[in-house]
């Protein structure tokens, strides 16, 4: 569900139906399965799972 | 308008007096059409399925293995092993401008890897990120590849191939469970989606497992890659790239760019070029075969329609002698061959979807896929179809009119 950037790590947060920004978190600790998220969500916010890509 | 509805009277009236002539004429379109468009979807449709089998090592990808040079070079002689280092890839990156991504590969040909009780040996590879986008080793959702972090931090954290997966799990969920590589625990992070894959090196993905190439790099502790995957920015300049990769790397292990026994490289992309190349001359093939069969239909129609004429000598004698002119004459008969070929294209179209979605219960996808029905095979049907109906129609029609009043009164 995030992304991993340069350094930064990303989400994209839904915003209403059929539209989700993309938006920069902090993250903290993990354990490679769950990530402990320090800064740039809030309680509630709903993210969207990556789009599994296709062979083709 | 009128006019248009007296023909298709004519033409009913028509059908119904020649019951099986009309029945054999229409059938020889409808098995035309069925023809052309059933081995053009299949043709179209074991395309993509191919496609898809050979794209499941990756999307023009080029896979390099560690040779050994045959030409003497600067001083050197041949026979030098060329190995790569994992800053190989880094120069490769930095250094080759037509470079879209590369990751390299540390790899294990067996290892025991353990859960509970069960024990089997899998290929151990150890890849970047990227890596599993370029050899397309997708997760299945609710998991993920290696990322960033875990290169970074050397995480022991592992994707496990599904044939893997159904071997030391079976049903049970993976994805956060521990499995021992070696004696070395691993969290798996994810399992591969299930894929066909029709090549390979190193064994197939789904009995591989896959971990960060740091932690390969110090868990087993081979300094050595056994290969690099990397892919071209642009793949129709896979060649070009392919001789800045030897040249970069020949300048580092000083051995001759043109030397390709020094780099063995596996260029993917000849398998699209040469998939082209086939797919374009067995779609002909399948389509001159609906085309003939079409064709021996559109003649059947042609025959039918000179005996009508034949047998309608009087009527259009009477016609013109009353004032009809050659023009109409012409619309007459050609309109009806227009409407026994509509119809029995029109039937040849539903029995062919019928066939097409009756085939996709019969299991040979993997092998050659399910028809598809694309707007090519449409287009390539509607002009076969439009060719055969004017020719078939036209001859007919155009020897109603050319006939003389008078020996059409007389007969």
């Amino acid at each position: 569900m995030v992304t991993f950037r340069n350094d930064s790590a990303f989400v994209r947060v839904v915003l209403g139906p059929g539209r989700s920004e993309e938006r920069r978190i902090v993250t903290g600790l993990s354990d490679a399965i769950n990530v402990e998220v320090v800064e740039g969500l809030k309680e509630g916010d709903e993210l969207e799972e990556k789009p599994v890509k296709k062979i083709e | 308008m009128d006019r248009l509805i007296t023909m298709l009277g004519e033409f009913l009236r028509d059908l119904r007096a020649q019951k099986l002539r009309t029945f054999l004429t229409v059938f020889g379109i409808v098995w035309g059409t069925v023809a052309i468009v059933v081995l053009l979807s299949f043709g179209m449709g074991f395309r993509q399925q191919l496609t898809v089998n050979m794209h499941g090592i990756g999307e023009s990808v080029a896979i390099m293995f560690p040779g050994r040079t045959t030409r003497a070079w600067q001083g050197f002689g041949t026979g030098r092993s060329i190995r790569f280092l994992a800053d190989d890839v880094h120069l490769l990156r930095t250094q080759v401008s037509g470079l879209g991504a590369v990751s390299p590969e540390y790899g294990r040909f067996s290892e025991p890897v353990r859960v509970g009780e069960n024990i089997i040996n899998v290929a151990v590879s150890g890849v970047e990120p990227v890596y599993g986008d370029l050899r397309n080793v997708i997760p299945e959702p609710g998991g993920r590849f290696v990322n960033g972090p875990d290169l970074e931090h050397r995480r022991r954290v592992t994707l496990i191939g599904d044939e893997v997966k159904r071997l030391l799990f079976g049903d049970a969920d993976a994805v956060g469970k521990i499995i021992h590589i070696g004696d070395v625990p691993f969290t798996v992070v994810g399992v591969m989606k299930k894929k066909t894959q029709n090549s390979s090196y190193n064994r197939r993905d789904q009995d591989r497992v896959f971990i960060p190439a740091t932690t390969f790099a110090s868990v087993f502790g081979m300094p050595y890659l056994t290969n690099i995957v990397y892919r071209p920015a642009d793949p129709r300049r896979a060649e070009e790239v392919q001789k800045e990769v030897r040249a970069v790397l020949g300048k580092r292990y000083r051995f001759d760019p043109e030397d390709v026994d020094a780099v063995f490289i596996w260029d993917t992309s000849e398998f699209d070029t040469f998939l082209f190349v086939f797919f374009l001359a067995f779609n002909i093939f399948l389509g001159v075969i609906g085309a003939f069969t079409l064709c021996v239909g559109g003649i059947g129609v042609a025959n039918v329609m000179f005996i009508v004429v034949q047998e309608r000598m009087l009527e259009i004698g009477v016609r013109r002698a009353v004032g009809a002119t050659r023009g109409s004459i012409v619309a007459q008969f050609f309109m009806e061959t227009l409407f026994i070929i509509g119809l029995g294209s029109a039937v040849g179209v539903l029995l062919s979807l019928a066939i097409l979605g009756g085939l996709r219960y019969i299991p040979i996808r993997e092998f050659v896929g399910t028809p598809v029905l694309s707007w090519e095979v449409a287009a390539a049907t509607a002009l076969v179809l439009g060719t055969v109906a004017l020719a078939a129609g036209l001859l007919p029609a155009r020897r109603a009119a050319g006939l003389n009043v008078v020996d059409c009164l007389r007969s």
